[in-house]
């Protein structure tokens, strides 16, 4: 894929006049999906597909626009030369963009992580059906390889192709009592998922002992990385967005401007090495591997996108302003004394359907789901029926925050709206107090 | 590609299997935007590819690409072929026991006013003058105006003979307002939920210029506004927040795929059961929910789902009574129940699932005074800010970015940031009050998620404004 990318923007390139700035940007994967129900198979299929950019610029003109490579060559390359040629016509007519922002200096990425793991669809899928014989089983995997280039026509070449898999998945007792999993990486390993499945099986049994129905009120309560991924995601709803703060919807203004701030012991950081995002943006930008957004409870930088960048005079830090692969500082609380730390209260292992309930102010809603588990006396006592939580971020990170597990975990997103997710998220679980609940 | 020259194709290359069906999507989305006055970077994303789904021996096999030539076709059948032999010993359901439909038809969309017909560069000038409404200095911090047009062909066709060729065209217009005094931050729009079927046209329909100035009006007096209280009392819905109240509330519970547990590792189960439909009071007496892609003036209307089922009107609530599930063809025959053809698929790389398609709630007879004038304590909202639902479909939370107090039969105080919350199943009960056809309006989101792997798609939905009884409402931090 990559040679053919590069020759096909060599050969695209060719059709400029000397004036004109050209990006190719390419998002392609081969990826093979099996959805389950109950234990077998509901659709399984390979989806192989390539989006081709084409960025046309001349000096503050700027027009782009996409289309899906067959991978056969003539029949690309008029397809890319005839959108060229549509966005050309276009271009004369168009308003130049104060904020169009292209990075100048040529650069070069070229990285292949593909085939480390031996496994193929078919013994993934044994794997799967052998290990979680008699659980009703219900999720997808998904698995294929990623690839990501960007080429210009001043001499930007880069290249990102990795394989991977992600497995999400929940295993059902009854009802909406179901324990939530999620077995993902590069390496497909039949021993770590039979640990994974163990777990699981073990939560199960806890599930089938009578459930509680507890009032709505406040709660001392344990988010595993699981559900604190839940909140963290709120906060990327705009909240490390530069665009965002300068125009007042992201839901960290308070934090931004100093009227609140979390406990001194949350940090956060962007940070790519951890995950599988690229290390370039569309605009011909190499972004720095970590950037830190929130440092010891106060906010520190914003993520700051080409455009933002010319708008609001800043340096290029991400392609766009969200943290695709988000670091949280871990804590000392060991995970083997999380029950007993909690004491009395619940232990959450998901959030679900979060949303704001009060944007600016921070304030957020959502549902626990899957398996939450009331403790007593430092010790799980039985699961707990599904409530609505609706509390502030600024308390759940600050002043109800009452420790940070020393162990992390590592999640990559198992979304795949359009593409598959490249995201990634490395997170603590947390003990909080007053957690309100709400219906 | 010609559809005619790719049906020739196809037909040549039809393997032997008990089912073979080919979808074919070829798309061009245009968005045109401007914000804080600034003409965003035109952008066209060009669509085309094809999906292979093969029944064969009990299993099932897909396979999506964008090759298609011979050579391409051939290896996307292959690869379908070995995922149906790798499912048959493990599959849900006996794939090659279901009879899919075999219809042969065309639908197209009713556009007037041809959006391609007008330059780029106008488009631009027209969106820049709309913008220009509430982009005005002092209290306003951001502004935005947006235009999505989208032109979709799509051939079915399929080794039963089933050959349908469809065209979509959509114009999705946004526009929205975010104002502060320094303190307060606050936002109208229109949510993009004023999508269709049509052409330009639209525009003159909802009255897109005057949209911006009453945004920009009722932002500036939100700003100004108390919190909405916290209590129990009568709520009066909107058409425009109605719109998610059905959506997340009716459609996606009656989602037979949910039903039969393929979503609860992702977007949910339901609350409702198979046991339930012919019996079951949903809500009031006044509750009346059709089923209706045949509606061409909605988002998602249609000739023919994704599975080549005619698209047919249907009630699914008739006074307040639960009548059909949404299924299409394959969940109805797991369920051995029948439902509606609703198996659609977001575009050629990814496969058929049930989908709301449109969902509209029936009008009654009170006008808008009338039903203000039956509260004595209650409140009016529009527009939704904010959505939240458990994965069952049934404790919900809501929030609108417009709230009037009503007192004693009349529209009093503007309120700001309310939300009201719920139990999907009690909270139909307490309709007491439907508008008339003069309080509905015809909306959709193209915005609806669900599916693994992970899809959206359009979904429209038409209301009047309902009235509900004794919900309980809050507004935002003080």
């Amino acid at each position: 894929m990559k040679d053919y990318f590069f020759r096909f923007s060599d050969e695209i390139f060719k059709n400029l006049p000397g004036d004109e700035l050209l990006a190719c940007e390419l998002f392609a994967e081969n990826s093979s999906f099996v959805r389950l129900n109950n234990g077998k198979i509901r659709q399984a299929g390979d989806v192989k597909q390539a989006q081709l950019s084409l960025t046309l610029s001349l000096g503050k003109k700027v027009v782009s626009g996409s289309f899906d490579l067959s991978l056969n060559w003539d029949i690309d390359i008029n397809s890319g030369i005839e959108l060229l040629l549509k966005l050309r016509s276009n271009l004369a007519y168009l308003r130049e963009d104060p904020y169009f922002n292209f990075n100048n200096n040529i650069s070069e990425t070229d990285i292949d992580t593909r085939n480390q793991g031996a496994a193929t669809k078919s013994e993934m899928v044994e794997d799967i059906f052998e290990l979680y014989q008699g659980l009703d089983l219900v999720g997808v995997l998904s698995s294929g390889e990623i690839m990501r280039g960007f080429t210009s026509s001043l001499g930007h070449r880069k290249f990102v192709q990795r394989s991977s898999f992600n497995f999400d998945n929940a295993c059902y007792l009854a009802g909406d009592k179901a324990v939530k999993s999620n077995y993902a990486g590069t390496k497909w390993n039949r021993e770590q998922l039979a640990l994974k499945v163990a777990d699981v099986r073990k939560k199960l049994k806890i599930l089938s002992l009578p459930s509680k129905t507890i009032k709505p009120g406040k709660y001392r309560v344990y988010l595993s990385p699981a559900a604190v991924i839940e909140i963290v995601s709120m906060l990327n709803w705009g909240g490390f967005s530069k665009k965002a703060i300068e125009t007042k919807s992201s839901p960290l203004n308070f934090l931004v401007e100093g009227k609140r701030h979390f406990d001194h012991r949350v940090s956060f950081r962007q940070d790519l090495d951890q995950g599988f995002s690229a290390t370039f943006d569309g605009q011909g930008f190499d972004l720095p591997s970590k950037v830190v957004l929130v440092e010891k409870g106060k906010y520190k930088n914003a993520l700051v996108s080409s455009r933002s960048a010319i708008e609001f005079n800043q340096q290029v830090n991400c392609g766009t302003e969200y943290s695709c692969s988000i670091n949280m500082e871990e804590g000392d609380l060991s995970s083997d004394k999380i029950e007993s730390e909690l004491g009395e209260g619940l232990l959450i292992s998901n959030l679900w359907y979060l949303n704001f309930s009060d944007k600016s102010a921070g304030r957020i809603t959502g549902m626990t789901r899957f398996a939450t588990f009331w403790v007593e006396n430092g010790r799980i006592t039985s699961p707990v029926e599904v409530m609505r939580f609706d509390d502030s971020i600024f308390d759940i990170f600050g002043s109800k925050l009452e420790k940070l597990t020393k162990e992390r975990e590592y999640i990559l997103a198992p979304g795949t709206y359009s593409k598959r997710s490249t995201d990634s998220a490395l997170l603590p679980g947390l003990l909080v107090s007053d957690f309100e609940l709400t219906l | 590609m010609e559809l005619e020259q790719l049906k020739i194709r196809l037909a040549k290359l039809m393997p032997e299997v008990d089912f073979c069906s080919f979808r074919y999507d070829s798309g061009v989305s245009k968005y045109i935007a401007v914000r804080g006055g600034v003409a965003l970077p035109y952008n066209e994303s060009n669509n085309s590819g094809i999906m292979v789904t093969i029944f064969d021996k009990g299993g099932i096999g897909y396979f999506a690409g964008s090759d298609l030539t011979e050579e391409g076709l051939n290896a996307a059948i292959l690869s379908a072929k070995k995922w149906a032999e790798i499912s048959s010993k493990n599959s849900v359901i006996d794939f090659s026991k279901i009879s899919m439909p075999s219809k042969k038809g065309k639908y197209s969309s009713t556009v007037g006013h041809e959006f391609t017909t007008v330059q780029t560069s106008e488009h631009y000038d027209y969106l820049i003058g709309v913008e220009s409404i509430i982009n005005k200095k002092n209290e306003v911090i951001d502004s935005w105006a947006g235009l999505q047009h989208k032109e979709i062909e799509r051939l079915y066709y399929a080794s039963n003979g089933a050959d349908i060729e469809q065209k979509f065209s959509y114009l999705i217009p946004s526009i929205g307002v975010r104002v502060s005094d320094g303190i307060e931050v606050i936002e109208r729009s229109s949510n993009g939920d004023f999508g269709k079927q049509c052409g330009l046209e639209l525009l003159e329909e909802i009255e897109y210029k005057n949209m911006a100035a009453n945004l920009l009006d009722e932002a500036k007096m939100l700003l100004k506004a108390e919190n909405c209280p916290s209590d129990k009392r009568d709520l009066l819905l909107d058409a425009d927040q109605m719109l998610l109240q059905i959506h997340e509330s009716i459609g996606h519970p009656l989602e037979l795929d949910r039903i039969l547990g393929d979503e609860r590792n992702y977007a949910g189960t339901s609350f409702v059961n198979l046991d339930m439909f012919g019996n079951y009071r949903y809500g009031s007496d006044l509750l009346n929910v059709v089923f209706d892609p045949t509606d061409k003036s909605q988002l998602a209307s249609y000739g023919f789902d994704d599975d080549g089922e005619e698209a047919k009107k249907v009630f699914v609530i008739e006074k307040g009574i639960l009548k059909k599930p949404l299924g299409g063809v394959v969940s109805q025959h797991r369920a051995k129940m029948s439902g509606v053809a609703n198996s659609r698929a977001q575009t050629w790389n990814r496969p058929a699932i049930d989908r709301m398609a449109n969902l509209n709630l029936e009008p009654g007879e009170d006008s808008f005074s009338t039903l203000v004038s039956k509260v004595e304590n209650g409140i009016y909202m529009k527009t939704n800010s904010s959505w939240s639902i458990d994965d069952s479909r049934n404790k919900f939370q809501f929030g609108c970015q417009y709230g009037r107090l009503i007192e004693n039969g009349e529209l009093t105080r503007i309120v700001k940031k309310p939300n009201y919350r719920g139990i999907s199943s009690s909270f139909w009960r307490s309709l007491i009050g439907v508008g008339d056809k003069s309080t509905r309006k015809v909306m959709g989101t193209p915005y609806c998620g669900k599916g693994e792997p992970n899809q959206v798609i359009n979904v429209g939905h038409a209301s009047p404004a309902c009235l509900f009884s004794g919900v309980e409402v809050f507004g935002g931090q003080s």
